[in-house]
Formats: C-alpha cells, sequence, structure tokens
C-alpha cells in the first residue's frame, strides 16, 4: 500500500485506492486548527468556538485534491488534472482554511515572540506574494516535477509547498491584521491582480505549457495514456487552468473584496 | 538497459554506448543491417520489410494494440513529431508496428488502432513463430504471455519495448528505449533521415514555401540492361535540373516490387570499383547523365524477368521535388550504347 500519491508506470484503473497518509494529514491540518482556536479561546478566557463552516469546506476541498482519483490523476498521469490539484490546494482550500483561524487563535501569534516576528515578515504582502510566485516557479520546473512526482516523499513536498504558498500568499487578503491598516481593499485587489491574474510566473508557466513544441513534463508525456487525450493537449488544458483559473478564482475574490469595501463606505 | 516492457522481460540487443552519433538514441555496440522478412499488412496484402522500406528510415516496433504504456506511448509520441516535421523528412520515414498479440490484435483492429495514430503507420500480422524468429533475429526475446491483474484483459504480452532505427543505409545503428521523449524524437528523426537537427527548421521554412521545393525537372525514360540472371540489372537516367537550386535523387523504387540501389563506379583508386551511395547530389542548372562507368542504379530481386523490350515503371523520389513515376525500357548490352544516344537525343529535343 503507499501512502502518498506519486507516478507510478502501471496503466490507469478506476479501481479505488487508499492512501493512508492523506487521510492522516487532512486530519492533522484540521486538529491544528481546531487545538490553535481552542488554545487561543483559553488564552483569551473564552470558551472555543465550532470549527467555522468555510473551514470544514476547506479540508474537504484539501482531502479530494489529495486523495484518490484527483491526487493519483495529477501526480502521474495528467498534467491538466496536476494543475488543478494546485488551484485546489493553493488557491481554494488555503484562503477557506485561513477562515478558520479565530481573532483569538491569531492574537497567539501577536508580540514579540521569534514565531510571531516570522509570522509577520513572512506573510507581509510583498513576501507573500514573492513566496506564492516563487513556490508555483519552483514546482513546475520540468526538472523539479519530474524527479520529485516519481517518489511518494517528492510528491508530499510539492503539495506541502503548494499549501504552505497558498497560506502565506492568501494570509493578507483573509486574516485580519490590525498592524497593517494600509493594506486597503484597493490594495488588496491590486494584490489579487498582480499575484493571480497577471502573474509574470504563472503566466509564463502557462505560455510555456500551451506554445511548447512538445510536452514540458516527461512524468505526463510518458505516463500510461488516459483515453484519447494526448500528452500535448493535457499541457495546453494545463496551462489553460493555470491562467484562465487563477484569474477567476481572483475575481471572485476580488470582488468580494471590492463589494464589502463598497458596503462599508456605505 | 532495460530493453522490455508489459511483463519486465530483459533483454541483450541493445548496449548502452558511448554515443559518438549525436543521436540521442541508445546506440548499438554492434550495429546490423535490415532483417528480411514478409508479414501481412492490415488489408491483406504481402508486406516485404526489406523492400518496402529501402532506403528509408524505418522505424520497428514489436508490440500490441491492448498494450496498456509502452505501446502507445511509443506511438504517440512519434506520431507527434512526425506531424510537425517537414513534408521531405516525414516522406523518408516508415514506421512499422508488428503485432506481438495476432490472436487479438485482428487486421481490423489492428489498422484502426494505428490509424489513430498515423494513417501512415503500417501494421504487420503473421503466424506467432514467425513472428517469434524474426525477433530474435534482431535480438529480440520474442514476446510471451503474462497474467494481467486488470480484469479487464485476459492476458497481457511481454515484449521488447525499443523502437529499432533502421537509416537510410538499412542498418541499424540506434535504438529507442522505452522513455524516448518527443524531444528526443525531434532531434534525432532529421537526422536520422539525412538532414541535421538545425537543417529541421530551415526545412520546415521551406516546405512552407511550396513554390521553391518544386523544381523544374525534366527526365528521359530510364534504359535498362539486365544481367545474365535476368533479376538484376543496370539502369540509367537523365536527369535535367533547370532550377536555381541543388536537388538530390535519394531513391528509386521499381514499382512492382524489387529493390533497387544508387551506386557509382569510379577509377579513382586504380581498377574501376562500384560503391553504394544514399544520394545522388544534381547542382543548379545542370545535368544528371548516368552512364556505365558513373552513376547508376542497381535493380535487384525482380519480381520478373527483365526480358528486353519490356517495360516497368520507376518512382524516383528527391529531397525537394516530388515523387515521380517514370517508365523504364529493357534493353540488351548490346543495344544500350544507341539506348543512352536516343535517350539523350530524346531528351535534347524537349
Amino acid at each position: 500500500m503507499r501512502w502518498w500519491c506519486s507516478a507510478q508506470n502501471t496503466a490507469w484503473t478506476w479501481e479505488w485506492r487508499p492512501y493512508p497518509g492523506v487521510w492522516l494529514f487532512v486530519v492533522a491540518v484540521g486538529v491544528t486548527i481546531w487545538y490553535w482556536n481552542r488554545v487561543g479561546a483559553q488564552r483569551a478566557g473564552r470558551p472555543p468556538a465550532p470549527m467555522h463552516p468555510l473551514s470544514v469546506l476547506g479540508l474537504i476541498v484539501l482531502w479530494l485534491a489529495l486523495d484518490w482519483p484527483i491526487g493519483a490523476l495529477g501526480a502521474g498521469y495528467l498534467a491538466s488534472i496536476h494543475m488543478l490539484q494546485f488551484q485546489l490546494i493553493a488557491l481554494i482550500a488555503a484562503p477557506l482554511l485561513l477562515r478558520g483561524l479565530s481573532s483569538d487563535a491569531l492574537a497567539l501569534l501577536r508580540g514579540e515572540s521569534t514565531l510571531a516576528r516570522i509570522v509577520t515578515r513572512s506573510t507581509a504582502p510583498l513576501a507573500a506574494l514573492v513566496a506564492l510566485n516563487v513556490a508555483v516557479l519552483l514546482t513546475h520546473l520540468p526538472g523539479i516535477v519530474d524527479g520529485m512526482m516519481s517518489t511518494q516523499v517528492g510528491s508530499f513536498l510539492i503539495d506541502v509547498i503548494w499549501l504552505l504558498g497558498g497560506l502565506l500568499f492568501w494570509w493578507p487578503i483573509v486574516v485580519p491584521v490590525p498592524e497593517r491598516p494600509r493594506f486597503v481593499p484597493a490594495l488588496q485587489i491590486g494584490y489579487l491582480v498582480l499575484g493571480l491574474m497577471f502573474s509574470p510566473v504563472m503566466f509564463g508557466v502557462a505560455a510555456f505549457l500551451v506554445y511548447s513544441q512538445h510536452p514540458l513534463f516527461g512524468t505526463y508525456e510518458l505516463a500510461p495514456p488516459i483515453g484519447a487525450l494526448t500528452s500535448k493537449n493535457d499541457h495546453v488544458i494545463a496551462g489553460l487552468l493555470m491562467s484562465v483559473g487563477g484569474s477567476v478564482i481572483a475575481f471572485v475574490a476580488l470582488s468580494k473584496i471590492f463589494f464589502d469595501w463598497s458596503k462599508r463606505e456605505g | 538497459m532495460a530493453l522490455s516492457a508489459c511483463g519486465g522481460q530483459s533483454d541483450a540487443a541493445a548496449n548502452r554506448a558511448t554515443s559518438v552519433t549525436g543521436l540521442r538514441g541508445t546506440p548499438l555496440s554492434e550495429p546490423f543491417a535490415k532483417p528480411t522478412f514478409v508479414l501481412s499488412r492490415t488489408d491483406g496484402t504481402a508486406y516485404d520489410f526489406a523492400r518496402e522500406t529501402h532506403g528509408k528510415v524505418a522505424l520497428l516496433f514489436f508490440g500490441y494494440t491492448n498494450c496498456p504504456d509502452v505501446c502507445p506511448l511509443h506511438m504517440a509520441n512519434i506520431a507527434a513529431v512526425l506531424a510537425k516535421m517537414p513534408w521531405e523528412q516525414r516522406e523518408a520515414i516508415r514506421v512499422i508496428f508488428v503485432t506481438t498479440d495476432p490472436e487479438r490484435d485482428t487486421a481490423e483492429r489492428l489498422g484502426t488502432w494505428l490509424a489513430g495514430f498515423d494513417p501512415g503507420f503500417v501494421g504487420l500480422r503473421g503466424a506467432a513463430d514467425t513472428i517469434d524468429a524474426i525477433q530474435s533475429s534482431l535480438g529480440l526475446v520474442p514476446a510471451t504471455r503474462q497474467p494481467s491483474a486488470d480484469s479487464s484483459q485476459e492476458y497481457l504480452v511481454g515484449h521488447a519495448a525499443q523502437v529499432i532505427a533502421f537509416g537510410r543505409d538499412n542498418v541499424a545503428r540506434v535504438v529507442y528505449p522505452f522513455g524516448t521523449r518527443q524531444d528526443d524524437w525531434a532531434h534525432d528523426l532529421p537526422i536520422l533521415t539525412g538532414g541535421s537537427s538545425d537543417n529541421a527548421a530551415a526545412a520546415t521554412q521551406r516546405s512552407s514555401q511550396p513554390n521553391v521545393t518544386v523544381l523544374e525537372r525534366a527526365i528521359a525514360p530510364a534504359v535498362i540492361v539486365p544481367a545474365t540472371d535476368s533479376t538484376r540489372g543496370a539502369l540509367y537516367l537523365t536527369i535535367r535540373n533547370a532550377a536555381a537550386v541543388e536537388d538530390t535523387l535519394y531513391a528509386v523504387s521499381p514499382v512492382g516490387g524489387g529493390v533497387a540501389t544508387l551506386h557509382v563506379s569510379t577509377t579513382s583508386a586504380g581498377p574501376l570499383t562500384m560503391k553504394q551511395v544514399r544520394s545522388i547530389q544534381i547542382p543548379p542548372r545542370s545535368l544528371l547523365a548516368m552512364l556505365p562507368g558513373g552513376h547508376h542504379v542497381m535493380l535487384d530481386s525482380m519480381p520478373r524477368r527483365l526480358a528486353p523490350g519490356s517495360s516497368l515503371a520507376l518512382e524516383l523520389q528527391f529531397a525537394r521535388s516530388k515523387k515521380v513515376v517514370i517508365q523504364g525500357t529493357v534493353v540488351t548490352y548490346a543495344q544500350l550504347d544507341s539506348a543512352l544516344a536516343l535517350q539523350r537525343a530524346s531528351f535534347s529535343a524537349r
């Protein structure tokens, strides 16, 4: 039995396969959020609140992205599903999970502790923007993808990098930071446009996937074929997903920011 | 090097060696000549591998249509690269897929499956014993049935995983194991066809300008002199290249069967010697006149006697111009000089 999805040289079948590492990981993320909120509430002298529904939704999205069949298809068969995984983990699950952190829990990260300083610096908008783009670039370089997706540990690391990159990127948008009053909605919208809609890194990766003469990733080019989808077309779909999917998610997020802002301004 | 798939066989036909070929495929430590075998095409007609692929780059692969991985990947990757190659290079390549599962791979199924990749791919069937013997002659371990873990398949077939590439000189020097990527094929195929990978871009550019690739060319009827056994002979052509760019004659194929190879006779090293050449250049605005003691075409293994007075259709292939079919007339040796004079005279009259 395998604990995490990775590329395999076996033909794809729709026969369900268990990946216990995925279950443990999703449970661990959920328990971390729950425990963090509980400690925060205790410190604040308040009763712990139940998990936020959006946080539960984030856990479900994370599980769907990592487990069979999406996880298995994305790890070793289709570049397009690999890209869908990235979007689900970094761009959808990450902000939903952040919504589950209570203000009491977040208060634990403020102050002069080393952890607090690391969190404050790494979640500053510019640092977070750079972090996501570096994560995207590194995890889509052909040599890294082909080298890491063939092992369970490598595949796990890529998924974790996506989740961490997504958490950092969404932090300035989702988590209220009183110390950062200058990051007003207009700047948040600009941040999303630059980070997702017109990210040079994402557009660059997407352009390479769509316009390269031959498939970029050997993992997916040499994977046992599924249906009539050619590896080149699979790469084209992956590129389109990266550019269009990121823009759609950014558009939804910035629309919410804009309408909330409008409502507040009366 | 692992040379098999779908069952984990190993094979010792090819050993990875230091590449001195400039190719990304795996060089063979001992190159070998194209084998001779005849199998059935998917339309039921006989396919003489050596004859049909003579002078072409032949990519020979043994596999089966129910193969879950190696076979469709090789075929898909080769097809994807061929689709982007210029016509001149694509035309010089033949992809031959010999089924190692003739029981399930009916002619119809094999034909449909291959056409899904490229209608030009040749599917061949034959008796299992024959196919085993062909594989053995190539140093491959004959394919074997293996149990399938997948309930949708009765069995898998373990078979060699490499594509054997025969050059246009009918010799295999390199194989392409499983794991060969489209980028590798795109690099190597132009080299195998005679042009360099760098030239491929230029060739692509040329092929996008069809008016430039078609030369003004005139070809006189061929003159054929049979050898004593009448199944072989020498053929002489006269071709005028009136265009401002060079063209190359790289293949002559008797339409009804048989093998033709380009040769040149020379006395530069002392006594008259004859050697096979891959192609014959025709400089711009010049005349290629084949004569005894110079360039000529050798005919071999002709399916019917070369009887004086009979005629023979021949297909000529050029690097830049379209292929053309001409007629050749068989004459006796005593008639050769006058026939060649007549050939040149008829040519001059044009």
